[in-house]
């Protein structure tokens, strides 16, 4: 372990860079951002994700979700393959191509963006923690002290953020594995069977309607130039990246062996796999327990696009007022969470159905542009030396 | 005109220390040379031993028959520990600490003497920190004792103390003592800087000198270690952190602070690490119980019966038949008694506290459950739960706040309270630092090399890395040699 | 990068915490929060659901009562009763009669009177599967006569009727081949999926006297079993639903009669509606066949008069469904060890101590019976169309082409072969 406090911990320690904004309170390193990649990216997928991929896919799903990962894949590598080449942050290399105002402009729209792709999750989030958590259906105002804690967490640095992946690992591996034990044993996975019967287009749509779910590159991107790369840097966060899908994919493989033709209905999936476990007659719900260890992690997964909407609006801005910024993002989730509350399936419907383009944009097709910044500045320097 | 440094005339001089120093337990001790030089010195009643001032002092002037200067009349005074006086006001300082300080006439230089003494207890083994294997010696309130005990354990010209004196009033010493080159650099003067910067009237206590040296100054949490053992602190300085010892304070203060290390207590290095590690998880499995039980009892009795098997929750919906309270309300109330409790039989003699002990669980618990104002499973809960409490002695006051914020939240909020107040104690931390070692190290940041010494305790030659957050130049405990 | 500075008072974390502490405790003291806390909730263990002769939804819920006792534990049942059109307003009647509000997060059991098995019965199990709070988890069985004469019953083998039903239902007793349990998610399955099909166990409400006889009846029914339910019984049935109608409040309630319930059968089900009911032996054969069965007990009538009961222990059951010259073939191998447990002739010691050893003659016997059973069950489903050893699912999944080329025929089509192989333990 190298650089643990420099990067992940202890302030004070002098960074190689001459850019104002990476300091210690950015960075973070390989081995959090590995944990990020695998236990923040499965973490809010095993909600809703499941049912709305039946939906779509039915038996298919496991087609679907693949395809969608492989998609994301490309996009995660084409930013960690960056991370290699350059120890600049996204903002600091447009503005080296295109000019500070230009990077300006679109850390203001990345930073929009990353807000609205915190919508959907927060109001699942908030219906979820009604099913998980209550009996009987609470009011709204129950809700609310979320935002104290996004607001907190939102005006801390990046930093944070890499320390809370460091304690969602033990907390993930300690939740996940127990609620996939209990639940591995109801599933049939031949339900899985046919594969492809579902047909093209239905694998597709299906893949289309959960791309607000996988977006992950997005928030890697705000990374970029704040993770202190070592060596296998591209292997260790490739590996990671493939078991945060792989145990996406295994979840959703046991969610339909379980539920098959009623998977449809199965809202809350992760609350809802180990109850056919039998050793639950007789001690009560204990899974209910992993599971609110797991939404420890789901919380800290959550409130990651809400922080770094608030980072990247604090550059566009020039400022270093992260309270403020925080203010302003959870102000408008609490907006939008409070006009939503009642209409949840018309927001998936909207978000899914056809904003969908916004998410190939910045978590898809931006992040697998992004090299090109890098690539050209070097042929450049290349010009220049001959 | 007032006199700042000493002059050849003897009344003038005890006339401007008196000026100084005008109470009463201030005496002047005069006697003279062979020659008729009249001497004085001058000393606090009680705090310096004036037994040795007379066999020391009085007596070897009193016979003493060569040359009458200072230099020879220095070397006559048979004290071991003598220096030079400066002005008034420090001379002033030495007699307040104990010290006496000779005057004589004709001369303009004054000595101080080391004759302090100061009622002391005996070294004996301290209420907190008990280990059942291990050493025993505790710290007492003699910051010379203190230094000794440390001395003893670890003599190496690599152990450093610095003294700074806090305290506009009481000019307490407080040391700061590090091993050069294992401690950080930074660390050290950071923590002299801010000891230098402390202005304040007096330090009864380490916990004052604690509050300064704090990195947050309303912090929910611990910001600073403490000890009242030398062996912990030895070993805790083995590891990096730098100790202060404040006069008057049986307890030492450690600074980085780690959380873990309030986990670790010194058996745990006696004993065989599986065992260690056992009784670290208890610690942690306990604390979390003792947090938490009485929260979720709250929230599943409000808001999530699933979260009680049927049997269990047929039994608690019988026992709360006909309470006046709802649960949250109850269960408040009962951590709240258990406080009062727990308040007064620290402060209580001990005699009272046995009665009290009575009252308390017997009678008050008892009627309570008699009379349908609580339940039986409640005052269980909390009866677990404050039990619970005490296995991390050192993280009481923090963790008796943090079980009230929990029903707070719990009963209020739910489940979701008590997860959201989790996630944001645990933010918190995250971004909780002690002089640049983050708190929740090693678990966040991750460091491999110190989880082996965290709830897992290995063997001691696993341990051959002094903790990454506190560790200076040398890094290592020790090397391997072959055999 | 030049930074701006603006006044921005800090927000420290400090601060924060006394935020949110003072929202909290506004919450926590105001104790009004929507919720229903544990006094004035129902507990529901179990619902039974009738329908009325107006076609209403008449649910009895048994709900447990807590007494008050200081250490706890004491706890009776009663069953209320409620009516609508719908079973979500049959419980808003429970609760507007009793104050209590009925939450089922404890319900582990639903039982479906005779009167709802002769419609669709998830025309009231989608209320259930509708319920985010309620588990699928929950115990099916269908009843002869009414659901709430069931639940209105007194069990001599325990204080609450409910716990009683779920201890005949429980997953041990699927193990041991004897009841045909099934949970409410994997019937929703079942009739969800494209075969429709599904089985639940069905339960006869005797007195204790009864409880023998009907096992012999059973025992000895064998081939064949009941098309549809209640008959043969039609008359007990009329006369406890008749007194089903009485009271719907737990002062009106019958007076409590002890009875035991019996739940050998199994109740088969296609497109929802109750097809028929199948017997003691075939539900026991299929329950091998389909069901993960750890220990059975078969009994072997032998020529000569002998009757031997034999364990099954290592029952390996497979199934397979293929196409085979342009026809589906269902097949079913089932394995078992057994030894001998009891027999009705008096043996000697050597004999008794021999328990290993089943002979040929047994072994075929067992066979015989099981196949048989087999035979017949597959037989009276194929009659209903009901698919419960899932051709059309494994056609469905290995042979797409062939199970689309024939879908709406399949079941009638199928060639079933049922091979039995009892091994003794040597």
């Amino acid at each position: 372990m190298k650089n643990d406090l420099a990067a992940g911990g202890a302030a004070g320690q002098p960074q190689n860079s001459s850019s104002g904004e990476k300091n210690d309170k950015h960075t973070i390193t390989t081995r959090q951002l590995c944990f990020m990649l695998a236990f923040f990216l499965p973490a809010n997928k095993l909600i809703l994700l499941p049912a709305v991929l039946t939906q779509y896919a039915e038996n298919d799903l496991l087609l679907s979700a693949l395809a969608v990962f492989a998609a994301q894949g490309v996009a995660v590598f084409a930013l960690l393959w960056l991370m290699t080449r350059t120890d600049k942050t996204l903002f600091e290399l447009i503005a080296a191509k295109f000019g500070a105002w230009a990077a300006r402009i679109f850390y203001f729209l990345f930073s929009l963006y990353l807000l609205f792709s915190a919508v959907l999750p927060v109001t699942e989030h908030r219906l979820y923690i009604q099913n998980t958590m209550y009996d009987t259906l609470p009011t709204i105002l129950i809700f609310l002290p979320f935002f104290f804690f996004s607001g907190y967490a939102a005006a801390k640095g990046l930093q944070c953020a890499g320390r809370a992946a460091d304690v969602s690992a033990p907390l993930f591996l300690f939740s996940v594995p127990v609620l996939i034990f209990m639940s591995v044993a109801s599933a049939d996975f031949t339900q899985l069977l046919p594969v492809g019967a579902a047909g093209t287009g239905r694998i597709f749509s299906g893949a289309a309607h959960i791309l607000s779910w996988c977006s992950d590159a997005a928030w890697l991107a705000v990374f970029l130039g704040n993770v202190r790369t070592e060596r296998r840097f591209l292997l260790k966060t490739g590996v990671s990246y493939a078991c945060g899908a792989a145990c996406v994919l295994f979840f959703l493989a046991i969610f339909y062996g379980i539920f098959s033709a009623v998977a449809l209905n199965e809202s809350f999936a992760v609350i809802k796999i180990a109850r056919y476990y039998n050793a639950l007659k007789t001690l009560g719900r204990i899974d209910l327990l992993f599971i609110y260890v797991l939404s420890l992690v789901q919380l800290f997964a959550l409130t990651l696009p809400v922080q770094l909407s608030a980072h990247t609006m604090g550059m566009a801005f020039n400022a270093d007022m992260p309270p403020l910024f925080s203010a302003i993002v959870n102000g408008v989730l609490l907006l939008v969470v409070l006009f939503t509350s009642k209409s949840f399936p018309s927001l998936e419907q909207t978000i899914n159905g056809y904003l969908f383009p916004v998410f190939l944009l910045f978590g898809y097709a931006l992040p697998v542009l992004c090299p090109l910044l890098a690539i050209r500045k070097n042929r450049r320097k290349g010009a220049k030396k001959a | 005109m007032i006199m700042q440094r000493p002059d050849r005339h003897l009344q003038n001089n005890i006339a401007a220390i008196k000026a100084l120093l005008p109470a009463e337990d201030v005496l002047v001790f005069s006697f003279a040379l062979p020659s008729g030089r009249a001497c004085a010195a001058v000393f606090t009643d009680g705090v310096t031993n004036k037994e040795l001032l007379g066999e020391q002092v009085a007596k070897p002037l009193g016979t003493y028959e060569g040359e009458e200067t200072f230099e020879e009349l220095a070397k006559a005074v048979a004290a071991p520990e003598n220096k030079e006086g400066g002005d008034f006001a420090s001379l002033a300082e030495e007699i307040l600490d104990g010290n006496a300080v000779l005057f004589i006439d004709g001369l303009d230089r004054t000595l101080v003497i080391g004759v302090k003494t100061v009622p002391a207890r005996a070294v004996t083994e301290p209420p907190t920190d008990i280990a059942i294997k291990g050493p025993r010696a505790g710290f007492v309130e003699d910051l010379k004792t203190n230094m000794s005990l440390l001395r003893t354990r670890l003599k190496t010209p690599e152990l450093l103390f610095i003294t700074v004196k806090i305290g506009r009033r009481s000019r307490t010493k407080v040391v700061l003592c590090y091993l050069k080159n294992i401690a950080r650099e930074e660390v050290v003067h950071n923590i002299r800087s801010r000891l230098e910067r402390i202005d304040i009237d007096g330090v009864p206590d380490s916990s004052y000198v604690a509050l300064f040296l704090a990195d947050r100054r309303h912090s929910l949490f611990k910001q600073t270690g403490t000890t009242e053992k030398p062996d912990i602190l030895a070993a805790r300085m083995l590891e990096g952190r730098v100790g202060i010892l404040v006069d008057g304070s049986p307890i030492a203060l450690t600074l980085p602070y780690l959380l873990i290390e309030d986990f670790q207590a010194s058996e745990d290095y006696f004993i065989s690490p599986f065992r260690a590690s056992f009784t670290r998880f208890i610690r942690l499995f306990s604390l979390i119980l003792s947090i938490y039980l009485p929260a979720f009892y709250v929230s599943a009795q409000l808001f999530k019966l699933q979260l009680l098997p049927l049997g269990l929750l047929l039994t608690i919906a019988s026992s709360i038949q006909g309470l006046p309270l709802s649960p949250s309300l109850e269960m408040f109330l009962t951590v709240l008694l258990l406080e009062v409790l727990t308040e007064a039989s620290v402060r209580m003699p001990k005699y009272v506290g046995m009665a009290l002990s009575v009252v308390g669980a017997l009678v008050l618990g008892d009627t309570a459950v008699n009379a349908g104002i609580l339940s039986t499973p409640a005052i269980l809960i909390i009866a677990l739960s404050g039990i619970c409490l005490y296995t991390v002695p050192n993280l009481i006051e923090t963790t008796s706040l943090i079980r009230l914020l929990m029903l707070l939240a719990a009963g209020s909020v739910g489940t979701y309270g008590i997860v959201l107040l989790t996630a944001f104690l645990l933010y918190y931390l995250f971004a909780s630092e002690s002089y640049g070692a983050p708190l929740l190290a090693p678990f966040s940041p991750m460091i491999e090399n110190d989880l082996k010494d965290s709830f897992l305790k290995f063997n001691l030659r696993a341990l051959r890395d002094r903790p990454v957050p506190l560790r200076g130049k040398n890094k290592r405990r020790f090397r391997e040699h072959e055999e | 990068m030049k930074k701006h500075t603006f006044y921005m008072p800090r927000l420290r974390g400090e601060k924060i915490i006394l935020l949110v502490v003072f929202f909290v405790v506004i919450l926590f003291f105001s104790t009004d929060f929507g919720l229903i806390d544990i006094q004035k909730t129902a507990i529901i263990l179990a619902a039974g659901i009738d329908r009325t002769e107006d076609g209403l939804f008449s649910v009895t819920a048994q709900i447990a009562v807590p007494e008050a006792s200081k250490s706890g534990g004491a706890a009776q049942a009663i069953a209320v009763s409620g009516s609508g059109e719908t079973v979500a307003r049959a419980f808003q009647e429970i609760n507007t009669k009793t104050g209590w509000f009925p939450k089922l997060i404890f319900c582990d059991l639903i039982v479906l009177g005779e009167t709802v098995t002769k419609n669709n019965v998830f025309d009231c199990l989608g209320y259930f599967l509708r319920n985010e709070q309620m588990s699928d988890n929950c115990l099916l069985a269908a009843c002869e006569g009414s659901a709430r004469d069931a639940l209105s019953a007194s069990s001599p083998t325990e204080d609450m009727t409910a716990l009683a039903l779920q201890k005949i239902l429980a997953t041990e007793a699927k193990e041991s081949g004897n009841i045909s349990t099934v949970n409410l998610k994997d019937f929703a399955i079942g009739y969800f999926s494209p075969h429709k099909s599904g089985y639940m166990p069905f339960l006869y409400l005797l007195s204790p006297e009864e409880g023998g006889a009907k096992s012999e009846e059973n025992a000895q029914s064998g081939a064949g079993g009941q098309s549809a339910a209640g008959k043969g019984k039609a008359e007990r049935g009329k006369a406890l639903s008749a007194a089903a109608q009485g009271g719907k409040d737990p002062s009106s309630a019958p007076q409590k009669e002890e009875k035991i319930f019996y739940g050998a059968c199994t109740a088969v089900f296609y497109d929802g509606k109750l097809r028929a009911v199948l017997g003691q032996e075939e539900s026991f054969a299929l329950n091998l066949a389909v069901g993960k069965v750890r220990q059975a007990t078969l009994q072997v009538p032998l020529p000569d008069g002998t009757v031997y009961a034999l364990t099954l222990t290592n029952v390996r059951a497979k199934t397979t469904a293929r196409e085979e010259n342009g026809l589906p073939r269902l097949q079913v191998r089932l394995k078992a060890v057994a030894r001998i447990s009891d027999c009705t002739t008096p043996k000697d010691i050597e004999n008794i101590a021999a328990t290993n050893t089943v002979r040929q003659r047994l072994r075929r016997g067992a066979e015989t019976i099981l196949s048989d059973a087999l035979a017949t069950a597959f037989e009276t489903c194929r009659r209903e169309n009901c698919d419960i050893f899932g051709v059309a699912d494994r056609m469905r999944k290995y042979h797409t082409a062939f199970y689309n080329a024939c879908k709406d025929t399949l079941l009638q089509r199928t060639a079933a072969t049922f091979e039995v192989s009892v091994k003794d333990s040597h």
